[in-house]
Parts: structure tokens; C-alpha cells; sequence
């Protein structure tokens, strides 16, 4: 990875790095060079975006690609914003009268963009014959201008700036803060869960789940309850009330996966939503077997579903949660898989007010990592690693971060 | 004013490195010059405020103390062009445009500039910020603001520069090349977040009390500190009308805190995006620039954590508040001429 630092190379870097801003040069040296060898970048090389066909009506194809493409769903933005300032520039100059006006993504605010970037995976978009030239949108930002009553079939200025808006977090744009976190151990009493070689999902997730409430304790700003802390049986619903009568601002529901037919370790965490996958749907089912929904209530729940402030909210947490709790666990066992976040219909997240996730911290069907989750200090890991997810999302969404107090401890002495 | 260039041919040249910061911005000019401004353009409300302060625009320290009689504008936000009105983008030509007079270029120099960003940036913002600027040099280049700091202290190779602004705190990783965009990161929880949850803090702590962001960001900016505070600190703040002392220290201390989680977590990451064998010497060789780094206490703080890790350390830049302009200029003064040829601005 490392060479001797050749100036005259960083300063021919640096030039051509601006000719390509500047729109003298097609190719960007970080693109086509990718600095390392060590293979941490290269996995994103099969996923490099095929953008660039901009015809006249405004047309744009892109790829969809997991989360972990921030980088070429940026070079992508990138090469968008760059076309929709010529476009924009055009589309003045034809005389609507608006100097260089600031309307379309290039003047969208930056966090905006890079949070579009990281959550929202670019997918085949369109532009009609009545929106402006260049401006493109997201499938996704369609339910979102509807969620804020705006006219989706028209891509217009205000509806655009709006979208800016809605791309950054709302609980950072209403400065929200997270007081009360409720976390719920899935399963329990009558229901163990998953089953592996003489232990529980119910178990595991318990334990976790204490550990991650004290370690969430240690921080001066959380009020951090349990839907249960003994072996009890306990239905969906009654977890759902509980954290909604203890007024939840966000809910982690901690559950371990066993898929019998795959031996691979992997770790997957949800956020409410549709599926059209089929084995989520199975395993929602699976999960949502002992709900006591009747189904007008069931229905009534399912109007939440446009609930803009917690989708978006829950989808961050999970990716934050889901992110750290990957890299971690890969560091101790490189075969563990990652299956990313998704959307699922739990009925333990739908009928929360608060921002809510499911989690599925190990898998059982996997026998060393079966063999590691019967030790206590396994646990613990897992725990610090939701831990540090929890407060990723915390400290980049929330106007509450904050310390543990033991780092307060640690700094006050490095201070004597 | 400074003055639009004009003449096509000129010839003794100017080099400048601009840091264009969401609170200050800074120039460095190749023949010596070194200044720095609040990012404030205000412009007199009406006549009779244009005739008592007797100019058209303020800008900076002067801004603020007459606000009240003025327009005021920080058109920068998250260290980029805010979105927004035509007013942000005249407030930046105007900045810009003070700036560049400040470098005291002489009558038909050709000037060539360096502008820092924040890491992050995207490429349109680097276009706004271009067009904002090209009125003003005859070539111009944009960096990343954390990679100029480690430009002008020659540090380019198993380093990690943090540059700690109003509006971003941007990370950028140095291995003997220039850092692509995997290199570098930006937080939006920087100077300004700290300042907001201070102020909420103390909105919450003294309700009847009289005062607001500007005044929580001069507290700040004094009294700033992580870890152990030195002692009680104290600010007159009104109730009333009546000036009266209270007690900041634990809001202090958590407003500033706040940001360091997000900081130690992007710092970890991005060591280890090192091939283990030079971690270890990354470690020792972390810096800080950029406004942020004046918080007592913050360089201690991160060296702390990171320490559990194995040995570390962390150090500040000398002139946190020209670091990045001065990088900018070493840059502008190592680029080769035909490079800036090349770029010329039409």
C-alpha cells in the first residue's frame, strides 16, 4: 500500500484531479487508479457504476448496488451533478430568465447528497417530458414528495429543494433527541427461538441484551428499559405497548438467526417495511407467529408505514447498527457473511411510534460460531458492538451524543 | 474591491492559497501576506445605515458588530456554498473579493490561486465554488482542506490529518499519494453543532436568560474544553437586563465532547484501512488543524482512547487558523507553470 510520497506525482495528481473538475478531462485519476493493492478497494471495482448516457429528454440509467457502493454511487452523483449544471446552464441561457440559477442537485445541500448516496442506492430513474432538463430523482423520492404533499408527477424547483430537505435526517432537521431506548430480547419463557447444540436464541438474546443495557447505561443521557428481563413468554404485541407506553424514542429487538440449510455465519438487520423477498417474508412470518393483532388494529398500525420521520430513522439506525456490527465480527471470524440491511414487515416494528430495529446478531446454524456464543465474553463482544452502532446513529442523527462514563473517567485522569 | 482581472497579458504572478471556512476563512499569498476574515458579508439595511457606517459591504468582525444596522449573510455552510438565494452567492464574491484585495496583489498581477474545500466535497460543489471564484484569479485549483494542511507541513506519507471546522470535521488519510475520495471523510457534527447544542443546553439550564448563538459561540471559543475542565468557568450572560454570572462548565465540556465519539470512531476506521504492518506508525503521526484543534484538551482526549490500542499520538499544527490556506499556498508555489496554463480561467 504504502510508496515514498513523490511530490511531483501529487502535484500531477492534484492538476488533473482539477482538469476533470473543470470539465477538461473526462477520466478522474481516483477512478481509473485505485491507490491500493491491498484488495480493501478493489472489491468495489465490480460494482463501478454504468452511468453516463444523458440524452435529450433526460433520460439516465444507473445501477442498483448495495450500500456499501458509497463510493461509485458518488462518483455517480458526481458525474449527475456535473451534467445537470450544463443542463441548467442550457436551460437558462434559453431564457427562463434565472441567472445560473441554483436549483437543481449541485446546490443540494452536501450532507444531503452524501446521505442520498449512502441510503439511497441509485436506481433506474426517469425524467418525464415536463420535468426540467437534467433533473433526475429517485424512485424513493417519490414517496417522499408524496409523504410532504408535494405533486410527484412533475419534478419542479420547489419540489426538488423540498427533497434537498428530506434528504437530510429529520431528527437532525427537527433537532430531535433520543431520550428512552427500549431494548427487547426476542423470544422467551414457552418460545426459545432458534435452537442450536444445547442453547437458545431466547438466552442469547437476553444476555446480549443486558449487557447492551449496561453498557448503554454508562453513557449520562440514555433512560435504556427492557421488554423483559427473566424467562418469560411474551407476545409481540404486548412488547410493541410496552415500549410504546415507556415512550420509546428507539427500539432495538435483538434476535439470532438458524437457517439449517446454510452453514455460513451471517448477520442481517431489519427495519420495518415491504418485502417482496421471499425468505424475509418467511421469516417475518416466522418471527410475527405469536402476534395477537386482531386486523382492524392491524390495519390501523399499517397507516404508519408513511410515517416519513420513522422509516427514514430506522433505516439509518439499522445501517449504522448493521455496519459495525459486521466489521467487528468479521474481525474475529472472517467467513462471517454480511447480508446488509433490509426491509422487512416485522410485526414488532410496525407497531412502534419510535424509530425500530431487528437485529440478528450471529446465526446458529454455524458451529464455531455456536461454540462462541455459549461463552459470556462472546456476548459481551456482540453487545459492545451494537453498542457502538447504537451510539454511531446517536452522535450522526441526534442532538444527543455523549461519552461513556468511563471514557470520562479515562479523560479526566489523562488530564491530571 | 479587488478587481476583476482584466488584461490577458500580464507577468509577474501571484500564488495564493484561499481556505474558504464556513466561520473564518484565511489567505496566504507568495509574497507574504497573511490574512484572515469571519465568513460575515453584511450590507447596510438602508441609506441611513449605508451613510453612518459609510460602505457598502462589511465583512467579518466588523459585520457582526453592526449587524443590527445591516444585511447580514455566512453564506458558507458545511464549509460549501449554502443553497439558497442569490444573496449567498454575491455574499461569497464579495468574501472572495475581500480576500484577494487583503493579499494586496499589485496592479495587473496575474493571480493564481489554490482553494481548500471540505474533503467531501462533490464535485458541484467544487463547480460553485469556481464559479464563485474565477471573477477574481486567472487559475485556479480546488483541494481538499485537510489534504493542504498536510501539504504545508510536508507531511505525506503514514499520516492522518483531522481538520476541525465550523461546518465539517474532515479526515484525510496520507500514504505517499494524493488522497482519492476513500482517503477522506466528513462529519457535519463539527464547530457549529457544538455550538448548537451548547446553546440548547443552556436554553434548558437558564430559561430566563438573554442570550444567543453568536454569544454561545464566543463562549465556546474561550472557554472550550474536553476532558477535566481547569476550573469553574463563568460568563456574564443578561436576565433581565441585568448581566449576571453563571456556571458553563459542565455544558461546555459536554458540547464539546459530543463530537469526539464520531471523530475517535472515523479516526479508528481509517486506521485501519492502513495495512497493519504501518498502523502502528500511523499512530503516532495524527494531526489536528483546522479551528477545532484550539479545543483544550481534544488532542489528550483522542489519544487517550486511541491509546488502548496501542501507543499513540496526536498533535496540533502550529496555526490552526492558516494551516490550510498556508498548505494551499505551498501548493500553488510547487504546481508547475504549464499546469496553471492549462487551467486558465476564460
Amino acid at each position: 500500500m504504502f510508496k515514498q510520497a513523490n511530490k511531483q506525482q501529487i502535484l500531477k495528481d492534484v492538476y488533473e484531479e482539477n482538469l476533470w473538475v473543470a470539465g477538461k478531462s473526462k477520466s478522474r485519476r481516483s477512478v481509473v487508479e485505485p491507490i491500493s493493492s491491498s484488495g480493501k478497494k478493489n472489491r468495489f471495482l465490480p460494482y463501478l457504476v454504468a452511468v453516463g448516457v444523458i440524452v435529450v429528454t433526460g433520460v439516465v440509467t444507473a445501477w442498483h448496488e448495495p450500500v456499501e457502493q458509497t463510493i461509485d454511487n458518488k462518483v455517480a452523483l458526481d458525474q449527475r451533478a456535473g451534467a445537470e449544471l450544463q443542463n441548467t446552464s442550457m436551460h437558462n441561457a434559453e431564457g427562463d430568465g434565472e441567472r445560473d440559477s441554483p436549483i437543481p442537485a449541485p446546490t443540494r445541500q452536501r450532507h444531503g447528497e452524501v446521505m442520498t448516496a449512502l441510503y439511497k442506492p441509485i436506481v433506474p430513474m426517469q425524467a418525464t417530458s415536463t420535468a426540467l432538463p437534467g433533473l433526475f430523482y429517485h424512485d424513493e423520492a417519490q414517496a417522499d414528495l408524496e409523504a410532504f404533499g408535494l405533486d410527484q408527477s412533475r419534478v419542479t424547483p420547489e419540489n426538488f429543494r423540498a427533497l434537498a430537505s428530506v434528504d437530510m435526517p429529520l431528527a437532525q432537521l427537527f433537532g430531535l433527541s433520543v431520550k428512552t431506548i427500549v431494548i427487547d430480547p426476542g423470544h422467551g419463557g414457552k418460545d426459545p427461538g432458534a435452537v442450536g447444540d444445547e442453547i437458545y436464541e431466547k438466552d442469547i438474546a437476553l444476555e446480549v441484551a443486558k449487557r447492551l443495557r449496561d453498557r448503554l447505561l454508562e453513557y449520562e443521557n440514555y433512560r435504556v428499559l427492557m421488554t423483559r428481563e427473566t424467562d418469560v413468554t411474551m407476545s409481540l404485541n404486548n412488547r410493541v405497548n410496552y415500549a410504546n407506553e415507556n415512550g420509546a424514542d428507539l427500539f432495538i429487538s435483538i434476535h439470532v438467526n438458524n437457517f439449517p440449510t446454510d452453514q455460513k455465519s451471517f448477520i442481517e438487520t431489519y427495519y420495518f417495511g415491504p418485502t417482496d423477498d421471499s425468505n424475509i417474508a418467511e421469516l417475518a412470518a416466522r418471527e410475527n407467529s405469536d402476534s395477537h393483532y386482531p386486523y382492524a388494529e392491524f390495519k390501523e398500525i399499517i397507516q404508519k408505514i408513511g410515517d416519513t420521520l420513522k422509516f427514514q430513522e430506522s433505516k439509518q439506525l439499522a445501517y449504522a447498527v448493521q455496519r459495525n456490527l459486521y466489521q467487528q465480527m468479521n474481525k474475529i471470524d472472517k467467513r462471517t457473511s454480511d447480508h446488509g440491511i433490509k426491509a422487512a414487515p416485522f410485526v414488532v416494528l410496525l407497531g412502534l411510534d419510535a424509530p425500530s430495529i431487528l437485529t440478528e446478531v450471529s446465526c446458529l446454524c454455524n458451529k464455531d460460531e455456536e461454540q462462541r456464543l455459549k461463552t459470556s465474553a462472546y456476548r459481551e463482544n456482540i453487545a459492545s458492538f451494537l453498542e457502538k452502532g447504537i451510539v454511531t446513529y446517536l452522535n450522526k442523527n441526534t442532538r444527543v451524543g455523549g461519552m461513556r462514563n468511563g471514557e470520562k473517567e479515562k479523560l479526566a485522569k489523562a488530564q491530571q | 474591491m479587488a478587481k476583476k482581472k482584466s488584461s490577458p497579458k500580464r507577468n509577474s504572478k501571484l500564488r495564493v492559497g484561499i481556505d474558504l471556512g464556513t466561520s473564518r476563512s484565511a489567505i496566504s499569498a507568495s509574497n507574504g501576506k497573511r490574512k484572515f476574515v469571519e465568513s460575515y458579508v453584511g450590507w447596510p439595511k438602508d441609506f441611513i445605515s449605508k451613510k453612518v457606517l459609510g460602505k457598502s459591504v462589511l465583512f467579518g468582525q466588523e459585520a457582526l458588530d453592526n449587524r443590527l444596522s445591516l444585511e447580514l449573510c455566512r453564506p458558507l455552510e458545511h464549509g460549501v456554498i449554502k443553497e439558497g438565494t442569490s444573496r449567498d452567492e454575491e455574499a461569497v464574491n464579495e468574501l472572495i473579493s475581500h480576500l484577494i484585495e487583503l493579499s494586496e496583489a499589485q496592479e495587473g498581477q496575474e493571480i493564481y490561486a489554490v482553494v481548500g474545500v471540505p474533503a467531501e466535497s462533490l464535485r458541484a460543489n467544487k463547480l460553485a465554488i469556481k464559479r464563485a471564484v474565477k471573477d477574481y484569479v486567472d487559475s485556479l485549483m480546488i483541494v481538499s482542506e485537510p489534504f493542504a494542511a498536510a501539504y504545508g507541513r510536508g507531511v505525506l506519507n503514514n499520516a492522518i490529518v483531522i481538520d476541525l471546522g465550523a461546518g465539517t470535521v474532515d479526515f484525510c488519510i496520507m500514504h505517499g499519494s494524493m488522497p482519492t475520495d476513500d482517503d477522506q471523510r466528513t462529519l457535519v457534527t463539527a464547530g457549529d453543532y457544538i455550538d448548537e447544542h451548547l446553546y440548547a443546553m443552556l436554553k434548558e439550564k437558564y430559561p430566563e436568560s438573554d442570550f444567543n448563538l453568536n454569544m454561545v459561540r464566543k463562549f465556546k471559543e474561550e472557554h472550550s474544553y474536553v476532558g477535566k475542565a481547569k476550573g469553574k468557568i463563568e460568563v456574564g450572560i443578561p436576565v433581565g437586563g441585568k448581566v449576571m454570572v453563571h456556571d458553563i462548565t459542565d455544558e461546555i465540556g459536554r458540547a464539546c465532547e459530543s463530537i469526539l465519539p464520531a471523530v475517535l470512531e472515523n479516526t479508528m476506521e481509517l486506521i485501519a484501512r492502513f495495512d497493519p504492518e504501518y498502523q502502528s506508525i500511523v499512530r503516532q503521526n495524527i494531526i489536528l488543524a483546522g479551528g477545532g484543534s484550539q479545543i483544550k484538551g481534544l488532542d489528550k482526549a483522542i489519544e487517550t482512547s486511541l491509546k488502548e490500542d496501542g501507543p499513540c499520538k496526536v498533535s496540533n499544527v502550529e496555526d490552526p487558523i492558516f494551516a490550510s490556506a498556508d498548505g494551499a499556498l505551498a501548493l500553488a508555489k510547487d504546481m508547475p507553470d504549464d499546469y496553471w496554463q492549462n487551467l486558465l480561467e476564460e
